[in-house]
């Protein structure tokens, strides 16, 4: 066969397969991944350069507004936004809400903490801290309840965040009741529940638990 | 070396003749005679492979048989086999009908209008069967091409191949001269002196004739009169044939200008008689001899006809030159292919190697810029870290504040505006609310888009449910009207962004509760509250929805 097809032409195809080898092997191994990666690095690097120059026209217009924003940012320092969601401050908060709101009784749940991360708060060096807190009304009036709800939103640290709440009239004002009332005896006329979100911003380096995870064992009482 | 030597145009003619092998070379332009190699060489198939790789390189040989000893058997008829097996069935005739002759041939005899032949038809067809015996001109050519390592075009019988050159030579004159002959005779001289006539009939070989005659170049009136002779000779032959004179025949001659008027003298009134030098024939033809020797051989016309043919009408199945001629097309076409695929090999790598250093570039610049973006962003941060407070906290805190109040209830205000709408006279048993958080935007397998503007602070929504009830005392129309109006009043205390809508009236009676009734007896005075009456509470829902902020 080989003397058939000639040593030139079996020496030209075995250069031409060569050749092909190797211009594929440049092709798809070297050259394609190589590109790939570059474009890879190219997107991010576009993607980075894009958020580098919104924040750097952010942090331009922020200076403009520094001043207004240093206000708020004042009352939320004031407002316990950097607090660590001290739960015995917590207890003392709610039972002297419920002492303002003249509320009949209170149940409250707080949950664990959970932390969380993110761009512009890491940047800060901070992280952020939410508990979910839920509480039970018993209530003369339901203006009580309401109030309960106002101080709650007002007094305690942090953000507090309302996601749900019901109050449901549970009896009908008659004589008895009525008697019942002038007489002293704590009588539940309105019930009720608030869920919530307490959030506020603590420094990182305050934190020793790793992110996600809840802070203490949720308390109750 | 040519890519595909086995299409180009320019190929190396090997003419077998009876005392030499004449060796052309055909290209755009000329045909030109390179060697005449006479069997009795020494060292033949050495001298051959030696000019064939000197004069012919990277060209593909074409071999034309022009001997005498070629035979013929026409009018054969195969019986009609399924396409696939027409092969082999042609096959096996071919070997019943040549036994000892190893290089053969069938062509399929059609009729003038380039279709089967009608009458055979019916039956799987009429072919001319011919073959080529192998004798040691022929042997000595294969050994000789073997050696030469070129790659071959095919085997082919001269006379076959000169048919359908005598075909166009006579439909080119009939059309001039508005002629409508069945038959043409071409005659042609060749060098090893024979005269060499290709007879067709209808466009079809129909007879060939090799017989010797003296040469042109010595005494022009005995080579008029010998050639006169033979075309009387063949004339005798087509009778058998069936030819008549009313049939019409066109003969054409290759001869010096005077020998053709002293033939045409001779042969004229038996025939459309046409004399051509071989330049003058080519230049008919549309193809061209370039500068040649004399004008009254034949060889070259033949051998540049040949030359530019892309498809031969009878190619000659040989297994010698098969045995040849397979694996040098197989490594050709594979060579072919390689080269394709390495042009496109190559078009990838520039094109692919063109955009990466295009990426790279842009990636440089890009991380100019990023090394500038960032040094603006430190110089922002200096600047604003010299007013005293840390910008990155103020801004984080507030908008962390600014989120977590899109995502909350603010229940004061709406707490307010019920309270307006429901008034002292309605009696409210129940009242529910609650926020539902912004859902993230999905793609369509679920997954989670990107954020177009993570600064962007999206609000969600709550649901309120308002229960009353109404005493069992009160006409349900009545009960309606007050939820209506209420539901009125609500719309118009709160924010038009909110929709109110009543979900259960006091007189819908639901089934999810126990309904009491009694209906009057004839002769008894009705009475609703004697009989049995409904002392349940009518109830009505209503619900509030809105925006969060």
């Amino acid at each position: 066969m080989i003397q058939v097809i000639g040593y030139k032409r079996l020496l030209m195809l075995a250069i031409l397969f060569g050749a092909n080898v190797f211009l594929a092997g440049m092709v798809y191994y070297v050259v394609m991944p190589q590109k790939s990666k570059t474009d890879v690095e190219l997107n991010t690097a576009k993607a980075a350069v894009q958020a580098r120059r919104a924040e750097v026209s952010r942090m331009k217009a922020d200076y403009e507004q520094v001043q207004e924003q240093k206000d708020r940012f004042e009352k939320l320092r004031q407002s316990g936004f950097f607090g660590k969601q001290d739960r015995a401050e917590a207890k003392n908060l709610i039972a002297s809400i419920q002492s303002t709101s003249r509320v009949l009784g209170a149940t409250y749940q707080i949950g664990a903490a959970a932390l969380t991360e993110e761009g512009a708060v890491a940047e800060s060096g901070h992280v952020l801290m939410s508990s979910p807190v839920s509480v039970s009304i018993s209530a003369l009036d339901d203006l009580d309840y309401y109030s309960f709800m106002y101080w709650m939103e007002k007094s305690f640290p942090g953000h507090v965040g309302i996601k749900s709440f019901n109050l449901e009239r549970k009896i009908d004002i008659d004589d008895d009741v009525l008697r019942q009332i002038g007489n002293g005896v704590p009588t539940v006329l309105i019930s009720g529940s608030i869920d919530f979100s307490w959030s506020t911003m603590i420094p990182k380096e305050s934190v020793t638990q790793q992110l996600g995870q809840p802070l203490s064992p949720p308390k109750s009482q | 070396m040519s890519v595909l030597p086995f299409l180009s145009s320019a190929r190396c003619i090997l003419i077998i003749g009876d005392e030499s092998l004449y060796i052309y070379e055909t290209g755009g332009n000329s045909t030109r005679l390179i060697d005449t190699i006479p069997w009795t060489t020494r060292d033949f198939e050495g001298t051959v492979s030696d000019t064939i790789r000197r004069e012919c390189r990277g060209k593909s040989v074409l071999v034309m048989n022009d001997m005498t000893d070629q035979h013929f058997k026409g009018g054969q008829r195969i019986p009609k086999v399924q396409p696939l097996d027409r092969a082999n069935v042609i096959a096996r005739r071919l070997n019943m009908a040549f036994p000892n002759y190893p290089i053969r041939g069938a062509l399929q005899i059609r009729d003038r209008a380039g279709k089967a032949a009608t009458a055979a038809n019916a039956a799987g067809g009429l072919y001319l069967f011919a073959a080529v015996p192998m004798s040691e001109p022929v042997s000595k050519t294969l050994a000789a091409l073997k050696l030469s390592m070129s790659s071959i075009t095919g085997f082919v019988l001269l006379p076959v191949e000169a048919s359908d050159m005598v075909r166009a030579l006579a439909d080119k004159v009939m059309k001039q001269e508005r002629t409508n002959s069945r038959w043409a005779v071409f005659m042609g001289q060749h060098l090893n002196g024979s005269l060499r006539q290709v007879i067709t009939r209808d466009g079809q070989l129909a007879m060939t004739r090799m017989t010797p005659i003296s040469d042109l170049d010595g005494d022009s009136t005995a080579w008029v009169n010998d050639v006169a002779q033979e075309f009387k000779a063949t004339l005798s032959y087509l009778t058998r044939f069936g030819y008549s004179s009313d049939d019409g025949m066109e003969v054409f001659a290759i001869a010096t200008p005077s020998a053709g008027e002293d033939l045409q003298a001779q042969i004229g009134s038996e025939c459309n008689f046409h004399h051509y030098t071989a330049s003058e024939a080519a230049n008919i033809l549309g193809i061209r001899l370039g500068l040649q020797d004399d004008q009254y051989h034949a060889d070259a016309l033949h051998a540049a006809w040949a030359g530019k043919k892309k498809k031969f009408i009878l190619p000659m199945d040989a297994v010698d030159v098969k045995r040849i001629h397979a694996p040098r097309k197989a490594a050709t076409i594979a060579a072919a292919l390689l080269f394709c695929s390495g042009l496109y090999l190559t078009w990838m790598l520039m094109s692919q190697t063109g955009a990466w250093v295009s990426a790279r570039g842009e990636l440089d610049a890009q991380r100019k810029d990023q090394t500038e973006v960032e040094a603006q962003y430190d110089a922002e941060v200096k600047r604003l870290e010299a007013l005293g407070f840390d910008v990155r906290l103020i801004r984080s805190s507030l908008d962390s504040f600014k989120r977590f109040d899109a995502e909350s209830l603010h229940p004061m205000a709406l707490i307010q505006d019920i309270g307006k709408a429901v008034g002292a006279d309605l009696r409210l048993d129940r009242l529910s609310v609650a926020a539902e958080p912004v859902k993230p935007a999905v793609d369509s397998a679920g997954r989670p888009l990107p954020n177009a503007n993570p600064n962007e602070v999206k609000a969600g929504t709550f649901t309120a449910t308002l229960t009353f009830s109404f005493p069992y005392t009160i006409e349900p129309e009545e009960g309606i009207r007050q939820v209506n109006q209420l539901q009125q009043r609500l719309v118009s205390e709160l924010p038009s962004t909110y929709a109110v809508e009543v979900v259960k009236q006091v007189a819908d009676l639901s089934y999810t509760d126990s309904t009491v009734g009694a209906v009057g007896s004839p002769g008894v005075a009705p009475s609703v509250n004697t009989t049995a009456e409904n002392t349940e509470d009518y109830k009505a829902e209503i619900t509030i929805k809105g925006p969060l902020l």
